[in-house]
């Protein structure tokens, strides 16, 4: 961590290039200023003025008599009176105008009809002063006093008094503070304004934007909408926005895998309600619907996570997210919706008298949170030895032999791949000589630090942004640069998003909005994942304590080396190619693997829309929206030859090109009217195009023909790699509202989607929803000091899908490769179903929403039950039908559940001094109620032995192990066989239910304190349940490097359980007696686990239940007063810390929340040598000019 | 305000609605065809997929360290737990894949053209092909589903009964009746598409009344009855009389896919499971084999030492008695051959499926018998036929004989029936290398070579596996029809209990 704190927070380079593109845009935005409102005015008009001694006036009356110009100024604000001369020749407009006013401070901005009006900012200058109090008379300090639309502010003192300088003309001042309702005044003359603040009332009044975008009031909603603020997004530092969810909202699930920055993240809103692959929900950026994709994921057997759509959203350019949890909420984003909508708003810029800039600075180092529990007293070798001996005649004798002959000589290791010669089950580590499998001498030593191999992760992230706008237009732009150095040494990520956002009113009715985000992204060595040979954590996981990185760094073989190397075949080395330091083909030296194999992969994404509404009536507007998110992804991965596992170790190569677009195209018309004193109504009726392409095209070849030249046309065998998926939604919906009194809401959709991936015959399909809300506390006018807000609501939905393309014909596939020049072909391994239908999730929910002592205390509480029927699914098929899956409509998956939160202001007091804490919770019950006749089960996710499936009655994720299980007793204790002193396992493979892979239940719990310009918040995220299986554990018990195995290395190594013998018939019975036979702890460790095969699958079961200090930060805003003179309106500085620690954690070397290989389904409840999560420290500043 | 209510008629809802539901499905249907495949092939295409892959996958790295190595040719006793006797499941999804493509051509492609000169003889090879499939998936498990599976899509059954092997032989030797009969030389047949013998229905005939040769004997033991008289059926047909009709895949080095199976072992594999067995090299050794330098590599060792030495390694071993293993000291297979990618670039060695000397080695055996009309003093001569057509295949090519070979290994004189039968196939044995299925089965019917399984008591109490264990999905998603095959085996789903036609007391 030391050596890089110096850097902070910026890098020199890194700098340069961001003024580069400060210049780059500030350009581009000057000229979007000066079309909108500097139109053409005459500036070819030349004038000739020439006289002394005249009042300003006077000259000005001069040229609106001889010139087309006319002036308009305040005569308080600019003097006029004013005595000069003048004397100009041919001049402009301006030039004239530097001159009349040489010696004043004076603006003027000229409009198309060669107006000119004429203004005196230090003439404009004001004083106001006031006291800020609240209801009861008590005044209230640390108010934060805004003139709108300028950097003047102040906050009150203890008397709650306040004084604003330089306050310009008819100003409109802003009132706000914490837990109250913020006010605006417009103080034209006044120079005293004092103010009564009251409680705000959060959840009350609060606008949340729903589905397309509209905004409703909060109290209006039948259903439950979360609203996250942008700037608690940022403040969690994510580098994927998805993961600064975790904790904030209640029923929602936020995982992630452990693959760098850049990578994709799994967030689970109401549980899982599809069988498929992925049940993330949609994110709709300013209505905008984005690509999700996970492309090539990892896979149980490696891979490496590409990210998702997500991540390459800037969290800086977020106003807010709206989470849409249920049906009810999202029906009106159809099919795409049923997994629940995230909406982001970005921000839009603000009318202002000049530009706001804005600037962040943000430095952030991270390590690794949880690394595996390593033992570091034995080495390499078996049974308590080492496994070979060189003899002083040069040659390699066994242990036992050298022994036996009472050689003279040094022990020696030997490469292999199994337990027997690469595990950590030899000698202790006392610094003794011997020679290892290479034929280096060495001391026998523990190597507590290969973790040092991978380097502290580092993130930089710089933010501009530029705001600012008139009445009728505003814009704002962004531009972010992030660079990444991550934990796997070379891993590195760029990115760079440029955001654009424009609104203006075109005339008084038609409207237009336009954004355009592009984003730009390379990523350099991706880590790889899982059980794969070039995934670091995986060689490390098992290697032997013993070998230092001093060893692998030489990272090819020498001739030397091969000279007196044990247990590989040398027939099979030469020098050059990657030194491994096990024998199998899978196998990789992690520096070889970051200096000679290679991935790279840039996106270049634009996601954009343009929006035109228009004001029919002042109760009707029709609103066109078109919106496209495009990206490229361009991959490259090659292996060098001498690559161990490449191609006959001659290198390899894929290079290929995806090209994805989506497009939406919206027709929207919404009215709000009253239809009479008690009621509202506001209706909607549009319809939707959806078009989504994605296509891959490229290559891949293996054996390199010229060496060091990776690139695709120097290969032996070239082949080619080629996707292409296509389909297309289109809508018609419709929604509204019926409001009577203010207190009573009836809310409805219906939407018809056709979909291309259904048969035509099936392809149309409607869904309803309905919502009520009642404000109770309104509507029976029972509001006093105790109770503050009372709302009761309900909703029933519908949702429907439709499925992947292509699931309606079976059909035939030729391979990539020809057999002597004769084309060979498959017909697909699923059955398809040509009748496919839509799948149809049908929700109910109920809840309440209560607020407390002046909404002090506010509580909501939602209760929801949902289903899914007619799953479009790919069912698993045993092979024994000659089918792999079966496509098919079928099943009901049902998850019901609770969310309640509770938030309040513990402690205000006049100091300034406030405590806020808010604590949400979330369970949710998953049951697979049916799959279809003939069906049992359905496979999730499968690795080694090892099921996660959804089985009629069973919670959706229940873990199998089809692997051995201990023998025990009717008292379930583990029998021991009383010869051997070894628990004893089944004789053949038994099904063994691990538990559920979901958790129970979930939580967060944070607490912000504010006093002045300090702000404190802290975040605690829960989860409790759950069980993964690990994979790794499997790997560490195997070959003993993990500290579980060290007690009883001696042979003191008792096993728990009670004795078993062997009846007449040869069955083993319980004494009932318990054991107390000891072994050695390699003797019990190999009955568990022997081989990677060949385990006791319910030992690797691992807790996923976890408290974990998810968020502390800490940040400071420098008092404006300090800040008075200077240019600068604002300075907030930072630290944070992010993955801190757990109060509550039960993995064996992992991360709970971070060991999943992917996103999606496939690698629920498994874990495989994950990389650790990280732990991160960040200091941030930001400025506002 | 009239205008809103106006506005909101159903009327003006529906228009808006068909006004945008008429173009709602435009192209659809050729948006959602899929890109990249097809709904018509050439039959040809799946057939030599199956051809290739079918029988490729006998001599892979995975084949050879489990069955391979209980037959004792290979030892990755060090690495494999299946290869010391401890229990795992087999993988038969690769299996029934073949046979789906091979069902696809009947059930689909070929569908309604089974008396056309188009369809007779292309549904018949695909149906042989699909009967050598049949043979080794219950070969190795025994009970598998069979009735109820390859139905093709409309008539699939999602959880397959498994049906007797009894009953399965007896519906294999139906089914292979019935396409011999529609092998017609007249019919359009594969072509280049026909790996085997490029779409030539004469040598189709040869290899259907040997692949009906294969079946009957493998019954000898369990229903002697049924194996006669299909024994002698086929022995009373043309059969493949000599090695220009062996049906084999050729190989090449062009493309990784196509190498010789062990030859992509090589090159893709893991170092060290590429040892032979002991017993396997020894009977080399010590019978002077003159295939002995094409098939073993001198022991790295004895290379650095100068005194070249074949030695393979002991099979089965426990923990203890490998931990001191020194690979260096033990043979892989022939360096200057199988393992030699320039070897192979020059004289691609082929893939066999089915030789001429196995079905000398079959008559022979009929011969001992007395079955098919021969008689058991023509059994030597079959025997040494057989010998002569192995040693001729690549990589030996050998054309003569040593004399001291022949001396040794060539003659029946003073021999029992069952001596003879084990000289029979010990030969067969050696023929067989790179066949591993092929082998195991051969030596489960006989018992011959006789093996000596390795020391470690895995899960078989140190016997070598009788058979090969079922995957684990049939026990997730074929349950009860899985339950039930188990409860009708003497042992469970495990490697001791035998599959039905193993009856031979050895």
């Amino acid at each position: 961590m030391k050596k890089n704190l110096n850097s902070f927070p910026f890098k020199r380079v890194r700098l340069k290039k961001l003024w580069l593109m400060i210049r780059c845009f500030s350009l581009i935005m000057l000229l979007s200023i000066l079309h909108v409102s500097g139109a053409a005015f005459s500036q070819g008009t030349k004038l000739n003025i020439s006289q002394k001694n005249v009042s300003i006036a006077q000259i000005l009356n001069e040229i609106e008599k001889n010139s087309s110009f006319k002036f308009l100024y305040r005569n308080e604000a600019v003097n006029v009176d004013k005595i000069i001369d003048i004397n100009v020749k041919d001049a402009d407009i301006e030039t004239v105008m530097r001159n009349i006013f040489s010696e004043q401070e004076f603006s003027y901005r000229i409009f198309e009809n060669n107006l000119v009006v004429i203004s005196n900012p230090t003439m404009q200058q004001k004083m106001i002063t006031g006291t800020v109090k609240d209801k009861s008379g008590q005044p209230i300090p640390g108010v934060s006093v805004l003139v709108k639309g300028t950097s003047i502010g102040t906050i009150t003192d203890i008397e709650g008094k306040y004084t604003l300088s330089k306050v310009p003309n008819d100003p409109a001042l802003v009132f706000s503070f914490v837990g109250m309702k913020s006010q605006e005044i417009s103080a034209s003359s006044q120079s005293v304004i004092n103010v009564v603040m009251t409680e705000e009332s959060i959840g009350v009044d609060e606008v949340v934007v729903t589905a397309l975008g509209i905004k409703k009031d909060a109290k209006a909603l039948g259903y439950s909408v979360s609203k996250v603020k942008g700037e608690d997004v940022a403040q969690s530092h994510e580098n994927n926005v998805a993961n600064a969810l975790s904790g904030k909202v209640s029923g929602v699930f936020v995982s992630r895998t452990p693959s760098g920055s850049g990578g994709s993240s799994k967030v689970l809103i109401r549980g899982n309600n599809s069988l498929r692959a992925n049940s993330q929900p949609l994110y709709v950026i300013d209505g905008v619907p984005i690509v999700n994709l996970n492309t090539d994921a990892a896979s149980q057997w490696g891979g490496f996570d590409y990210g998702d759509g997500v991540s390459n959203i800037n969290p800086e350019d977020i106003e807010t997210m709206s989470v849409l949890k249920g049906p009810s909420a999202t029906a009106l984003y159809g099919q795409r919706g049923n997994n629940g909508v995230i909406l982001i708003t970005t921000k839009s810029g603000k009318m202002k008298k000049s530009i706001g800039i804005n600037y962040s600075s943000d430095f952030s180092i991270g390590n690794g949170l949880v690394l595996p529990d390593f033992q570091n007293v034995y080495g390499q070798g078996y049974n308590g030895d080492f496994t070979h001996f060189r003899g002083g005649d040069n040659a390699i004798y066994t242990m036992a032999k050298a022994k036996s002959l009472g050689l003279t000589g040094m022990p020696k290791a030997s490469a292999g791949r199994d337990k027997l010669t690469r595990g950590s089950w030899g000698a202790k580590m006392e610094g003794q000589q011997y020679e290892d499998q290479y034929g280096h001498v060495l001391n026998f030593d523990p190597q507590p630090n290969t973790y040092d191999f991978f380097n502290p992760e580092k993130t930089y992230t710089n933010n501009l942004s530029i705001d600012g706008g008139t009445e009728k237009m505003n814009y704002r732009f962004s531009a972010a640069n992030t660079h990444n150095d991550g934990y796997v040494p070379t891993n590195k990520l760029d990115r760079n998003t440029f955001n654009l956002k424009v609104n203006s009113d075109l005339t008084p009715k038609l409207q237009f909005e336009g954004m355009v985000n592009y984003v730009n992204q390379k990523v350099e060595n991706r880590p790889r994942l899982s059980d794969a040979n070039d995934n670091p954590a995986y060689l490390f996981i098992s290697m032997p304590r013993n070998i230092s990185l001093e060893t692998l760094k030489q990272y090819t073989w020498t001739a030397d080396e091969i000279k007196n190397q044990l247990g590989f075949s040398s027939s099979s080395l030469y020098a050059g190619l990657e030194k491994t330091y096990a024998t199998n083909s899978s196998t990789a030296n992690p520096y070889w693997t970051i200096n000679k194999q290679h991935n790279e992969d840039q996106r270049d994404r634009i996601i954009g829309y343009f929006k035109l509404s228009y004001t029919i009536a002042p109760w009707l507007k029709v609103i066109g929206k078109t919106g496209t998110d495009y990206f490229v992804d361009e991959r490259l991965f090659w292996r060098a030859e001498g690559t161990y596992s490449s191609t006959n170790k001659n290198g390899d190569i894929q290079d290929y090109v995806t090209k994805t677009r989506e497009t939406n195209s919206d027709i929207l018309f919404t009215s709000n009217f009253k239809l009479n004193d008690k009621i509202d109504v506001s209706l909607n009726l549009g319809g939707n195009r959806q078009k989504f392409s994605s296509r891959k095209v490229g290559n891949s070849g293996t054996e390199f023909i010229v060496p060091d030249l990776h690139v695709i046309n120097n290969v032996k065998t070239l082949n080619y790699v080629f996707g292409l998926s296509e389909s297309a939604i289109n809508s018609v919906y419709g929604s509204g509202q019926v409001g009577y009194n203010n207190y009573l809401f009836v809310d409805f959709s219906g939407r018809n989607d056709w979909s291309s991936t259904l048969p035509i015959k099936n392809c149309s399909f409607f869904y309803p929803s309905l919502g009520v809300s009642y404000i109770v506390s309104d509507a029976l006018k029972l509001q006093n000091n105790f109770l503050s807000f009372l709302k009761i609501r309900a909703s029933v939905a519908q949702a429907g899908s439709s499925g992947d393309p292509y699931s309606l014909l079976g059909t035939y596939s030729l391979d990539s490769y020809k057999h002597n020049g004769v084309a060979l072909g498959a017909y697909t391994n699923t059955v398809v179903d040509p009748n496919l239908k839509n799948e149809l999730t049908t929700s109910y929910e109920g809840g309440f929403d209560l607020n407390l002592f002046k909404n002090r205390l506010m509580m909501n509480f939602t209760y929801y039950k949902a289903s899914t029927k007619n799953q479009i699914l790919s069912i698993s098929l045993p092979s024994s039908t000659t089918f792999s899956s079966r496509t098919i409509n079928a099943g009901e998956i049902q998850n019901q559940g609770i969310e309640f939160m509770i938030s309040g202001t513990p402690v205000k007091t006049s100091s300034g001094f406030t405590w806020e804490s808010s604590f949400n919770f979330s369970r949710n019950r998953n049951k697979v109620i049916e799959l279809v006749d003939g069906v049992d089960s359905y496979i999730l996710a499968q690795d080694r032995g090892v099921y996660v499936v959804a089985a009629p009655g069973k919670p959706f994720g229940e873990i199998y192990g089809v692997k051995f299980a201990w023998i025990k007793d009717d008292k379930g204790n583990r029998m021991i066989d009383s010869e051997t002193g070894l628990p004893l396992r089944s004789s053949g493979f038994e099904t063994t239910d691990l538990g559920s892979a979901l958790p129970n239940w979930l939580g967060g719990f944070t607490n912000t304190f504010t006093y002045k310009g300090f702000k404190l918040t802290a975040l605690i995220d829960i989860s409790q349940g759950g069980k993964v299986f690990s994979q790794s554990m499997r790997e560490e018990i195997l070959y003993g490097t993990t500290k579980k195995t060290l007690q009883g290395r001696d042979g003191t190594y008792v096993a728990k359980g009670v004795l078993a013998t062997k009846d007449a018939a040869g069955k083993y019975v319980s004494t009932g007696e318990r054991n107390t036979k000891q072994v050695t702890a390699q003797a019990y460790w190999h009955v568990v686990a022997a081989d990677k095969e060949n385990f006791v699958s319910e030992e690797m079961v691992n807790d996923l239940s976890y408290i974990s200090m998810r968020e502390i930060s800490l940040s400071y805003r420098i008092p404006s007063r300090i800040l008075d003179k200077t240019f600068i309106r604002n300075i907030v500085v930072g630290a944070y810390g992010r993955n801190l620690f757990y109060f509550q954690r039960k993995t064996d070397g992992f991360s709970p929340e971070a060991c999943s290989f992917n996103v999606q389904n496939t690698s629920l409840g498994l874990e495989s040598t994950s990389l650790p999560l990280m732990r991160t420290i960040g200091f941030n500043i930001s400025l506002g000019l | 305000m009239k205008n809103i209510y106006k506005l909101f008629q159903p009327k003006f809802f529906l228009v808006f609605l068909i006004a945008f539901a008429s173009s709602c499905t435009n192209g659809f249907e050729e948006l959602n065809t899929p890109p990249t495949s097809s709904t018509k092939i050439d039959a040809g295409i799946l057939l030599a997929k199956v051809q290739r892959d079918g029988n490729f996958i006998q001599g892979g790295q995975t084949a050879n360290c489990t069955l391979g190595s209980w037959i004792q040719y290979w030892n990755s006793s060090t690495n494999l737990p299946t290869s010391r006797y401890v229990f795992a499941h087999g993988d038969w999804s690769a299996y029934y894949g073949f046979v789906r493509n091979l069902a696809q051509i009947r059930t689909d492609l070929l569908k309604g053209q089974e008396s056309t000169s188009e369809g007779r003889t292309k549904l018949a090879i695909a149906r042989i092909v699909e009967i050598d499939m049949w043979q080794y998936i219950t070969d190795m498990f025994g009970d598998i589903p069979f009735s109820e599976s390859a139905l093709g899509e409309d008539h699939l059954i999602t959880q397959p009964k498994y049906d007797t092997q009894e009953s399965i032989y007896s519906q294999l030797i139906q089914d292979l009746n019935t396409a011999i009969n529609n092998l017609n030389a007249s019919d359009v047949s594969y072509g280049s598409y026909d790996l085997y013998y490029g779409g030539n229905v004469e040598k189709w005939k040869k290899y259907a009344n040997s692949v009906k040769l294969q079946l009957g004997m493998r019954l000898k033991y369990a229903s002697p009855e049924l194996a006669k008289t299909t024994v002698t059926e086929a022995l009373s047909q043309p059969l493949i009389a000599s090695n220009s009709d062996n049906a084999l895949v050729l190989t090449n080095t062009d493309y990784t896919s196509s190498y010789n199976p062990l030859l992509g072992q090589f090159v893709g594999g893991s170092s060290d499971l590429r040892y032979l067995a002991e017993a396997f090299v020894s009977r080399l050794v010590n019978t002077n084999d003159p295939r002995l330098t094409k098939i073993v590599a001198p022991t790295a060792n004895s290379v650095k030492a100068g005194t070249l030495e074949y030695k393979g390694k002991p099979v089965a071993q426990t923990d203890d008695q490998m931990v001191g293993i020194i690979n260096d000291n033990y043979s892989t297979a022939a360096t200057t051959t199988y393992f030699n990618l320039s070897y192979n670039q020059s004289k691609p060695i082929p893939h066999y499926v089915y030789t001429y000397a196995e079905i000398c080695f079959y008559k022979a055996e009929a011969a001992l018998d007395g079955w098919g009309g021969l008689t058991s003093d023509q059994a030597e001569g079959f025997y040494q036929e057989g010998i002569k057509a192995a040693m001729a295949l690549k990589p030996f090519e050998i054309t003569s004989i040593p004399q001291s070979y022949v001396d040794a290994e060539f003659s029946f004189n003073g021999l029992t029936s069952e001596q003879k039968l084990e000289k029979i196939m010990t030969q067969k044995w050696i023929l067989f290398f790179g066949r591993s299925y092929s082998a195991y089965a051969e030596w489960r019917r006989t018992g011959y070579p006789k093996l000596v399984p390795g020391p470690n008591k895995g899960s078989t109490n140190g016997q070598i596996p009788c058979r090969v264990g079922y995957p684990s999905e049939e026990s997730i998603l074929n349950e009860p029809n899985y339950l039930e095959a188990v409860s009708r085996m003497s042992n469970g789903d495990s490697y001791i209990s035998k599959v039905w036609w193993d009856k031979k007391a050895k």
